[in-house]
């Protein structure tokens, strides 16, 4: 009896020390990446668009019987159409920063540049949502309404910027690795030439490379210089999209075209 | 001829092809193993098995084969790269709010 208590409480013992163990090594805190931001920001849009449905039927009975009971269920509806609004808009722009912060290339001052100011906005939006409960009419909402929709060009001023640094951060990394490859290859071939093999083709298939990755550059600068001139203006920050994402569809192209002559070069010398 | 030397015979008959396969197997292997003296130059010959060792490539070579393969890493690079960020576009929010 004595024996089978005694085991008992061992085994008790030994699955207590066995969970504790388990529950020191189990992750207490989730990392904050930009895959969690954008679950968040997916998340807080997803409120945002059924409380904005809500708001427009509430809009559309308030328009129709003009009743007191319609038009406070259209100022609630409406102040927590504003609230998602703005969680889904301060989500965004973590979101902008988590994508800055993750992307390898980009250059120090650029980020911090970016940082500071989505910060700025994030924290402006934070004070913002807190003036939204004490809104205790239409105008007010209203008023607290259009102080958002004044930075409305500035949130996607930064959020065009802030995808013009990513992607040319990626592909000027590509871009960089691509001249690496044609200065080892260069040397390759100086290699073969003094050894005092016939090197006439293999030098002039890396001109032609070379030509084809000058094509790439002048795309990507080209793209770099779109981004560079996106303004406030909201017609300027889609065209400056839309025409910038063209060109750097080109620098790839080029680039593609580089590697495929390069790798003719190689197969080249393995075939002497 | 007495009954010993029968079997004696028999025993023969039956070792003799033995031998003489065991014979031609071991000639063919010391031929092909040693070297074959042919018109007075030594040929080496092939080598009945592979090397265990194998020839260890030039260092242009193992520098062509390495660039190869950084080649291969930036073509699946440029095939995967996301040059338009479409999920980072701005969200679709109204910002035109008409509270009436």
């Amino acid at each position: 009896m004595k024996q089978a208590a005694l085991s008992f409480l061992l085994l008790l013992t030994s699955c207590f020390l066995l969970l504790t163990q388990t529950l020191a090594q189990s992750p207490t805190t989730t990392e904050f990446n930009f895959d969690r931001a954008y679950q968040d920001y997916l998340y807080n849009y997803n409120l945002y668009r059924s409380a904005y449905q809500d708001y427009l039927v509430a809009q559309n009975e308030y328009q129709k019987y003009k009743t007191l009971s319609s038009q406070t269920k259209f100022l609630e509806t409406a102040k927590t159409m504003l609230l998602t609004r703005a969680d889904t808009v301060k989500t965004y722009l973590t979101a902008l920063r988590m994508k800055l912060r993750e992307t390898t290339g980009i250059i120090n001052y650029q980020q911090n540049l970016y940082y500071v100011k989505l910060d700025d906005e994030v924290a402006w939006v934070d004070s913002y949502k807190q003036s939204l409960p004490s809104a205790g009419s239409l105008d007010d909402l209203g008023q607290l309404s259009s102080q958002m929709e004044g930075k409305s060009n500035l949130y996607h001023y930064l959020a065009y910027k802030t995808i013009g640094v990513v992607v040319c951060a990626r592909e000027s990394a590509l871009k960089e690795h691509v001249q690496d490859v044609i200065s080892r290859l260069e040397n390759q071939i100086n290699q073969i030439r003094n050894e005092g093999r016939n090197t006439d083709v293999l030098e002039r298939w890396l001109i032609e490379a070379k030509q084809k990755f000058a094509r790439a550059e002048e795309k990507f600068t080209q793209a770099q210089n779109i981004y560079g001139s996106i303004t406030e203006n909201p017609s300027s920050q889609t065209n400056g999209y839309n025409s910038a994402g063209v060109a750097l569809e080109q620098s790839n192209q080029y680039l593609k075209e580089t590697i495929t002559s390069l790798k003719e070069i190689i197969r080249e010398i393995k075939n002497e | 001829m007495n009954n010993r030397q029968i079997i004696l015979k028999k025993f023969l008959m039956l070792l003799l092809p033995l031998i003489i396969t065991v014979a031609l197997i071991f000639l063919v292997i010391v031929f092909r193993a040693n070297v074959v003296i042919k018109n007075g130059n030594k040929v080496t010959p092939t080598p009945i098995l592979t090397p265990t060792t194998a020839v260890s490539p030039s260092p242009q070579t193992e520098e062509l084969d390495k660039i190869g393969n950084d080649m291969k890493e930036i073509e699946q690079d440029l095939e995967t790269i996301d040059i338009k960020e479409i999920e980072l576009l701005p969200p679709a929010v109204d910002m035109n709010v008409k509270l009436k």
